[in-house]
């Protein structure tokens, strides 16, 4: 009787056929959850960088928010620009905040009445 | 009685497993050695199925924590700029502080409405007198004559510092739910966040002499 390693045995013509999984089948199976799950840990660490993003953003933004309520609570400092928009009553103050987050610059642009 | 008929046996249909004489083929079944070897690759396999299984619910596990914290703890410098914003209006013409912080909680006063939609006097208005406090793992807000409302979850702590009558800083530490037996390491967030307080300037109206 032939046998391969490749094939499921078929033994006789007209017999039962042998129980288990041929070794092709076996490798099949073995590649299809391989793929599986590299792509399963693919789609993980994606995940993971894009909320480690989002974080530096969130957190270059809290330091934004914090530097411009100091700004405000502090009065004009020498880096603030006085936009002469209301004239000599209320000045008004503009002020650029920059920080880096991922390699990328963050700015805001605050705008406030000193008085 | 009717007993069916067998079909008739052809030459395939012998058991091609059967014991067979000895020095003859094949006997049923695997040998010990094969058994053993088939065990020992099931126990390799599982164990290296059920630990890849394990460290992804893990690394998943507090990614979906980790998110959850962040979602609660992003809302806290937009819902606390919004009711500290008015904090003090029109505390001149009154003797109340506008702020106070008591330890166990912070109580802000505000008179920014009234019948005609301008400040009234009076601080009977929603949210023109109401408290900030920790409860729990919960920050909760009570307005008025209210009861507490969760505000915020996941909080484990706060803290109040007012270096300037204009500026207060505000320390919220947020914790995330941990598994079982899991490590907290890098599942509780520390935010610092200041608020500008326009209300206690100086000089609230400099175009006056």
């Amino acid at each position: 009787m032939s046998f391969s390693v490749l094939t499921r045995p078929a033994g006789n013509p007209g017999t039962r056929r042998r129980a288990g999984f041929s070794l092709l089948e076996v490798l099949i199976a073995a590649s299809l959850f391989t793929v599986a799950a590299g792509v399963l840990l693919h789609e993980l660490a994606f995940s993971y960088r894009h909320y480690s993003l989002a974080r530096d953003d969130w957190k270059a933004a809290l330091e934004l928010w914090n530097r411009a309520g100091r700004w405000r609570a502090g009065g004009t400092t020498s880096t603030s620009e006085n936009a002469q928009i209301r004239g000599r009553t209320a000045p008004l103050h503009r002020i650029r905040f920059e920080t880096a987050s991922a390699g990328r610059t963050l700015t805001w642009e605050v705008w406030h009445v000193h008085p | 009685m009717f007993i069916p008929e067998l079909p008739p046996c052809t030459a395939g249909c012998e058991p091609s497993s059967s014991p067979s004489a000895p020095g003859g083929s094949a006997s049923i079944g695997a040998s010990l050695v094969e058994l053993l070897v088939a065990l020992g690759l099931s126990i390799l396999l599982s164990t290296a199925l059920l630990s890849w299984v394990w460290s992804y619910q893990q690394w998943s596990g507090r990614l979906s924590r980790a998110l959850e914290r962040d979602e609660n703890l992003r809302l806290a410098p937009v819902l606390l700029a919004g009711y500290l914003s008015g904090a003090g209006n029109q505390r001149w013409r009154h003797g109340w502080p506008g702020l106070e912080w008591t330890g166990a909680g912070l109580h802000v006063q505000a008179d920014i409405e009234g019948p005609n939609g301008f400040p009234d006097g009076k601080l009977e208005g929603r949210f023109e007198r109401f408290w900030l406090r920790q409860q729990g793992h919960q920050f909760r807000l009570r307005s008025g004559r209210g009861g507490y409302q969760p505000l915020l979850t996941r909080v484990s702590g706060w803290a109040i510092d007012r270096p300037t009558s204009q500026l207060l800083k505000v320390s919220v530490q947020g914790r995330a739910l941990a598994a079982p037996g899991q490590s907290r390491v890098g599942l509780d967030e520390s935010l610092q966040l200041e608020f500008f307080l326009p209300n206690f300037r100086s000089s609230l109206f400099p175009e006056e002499p």
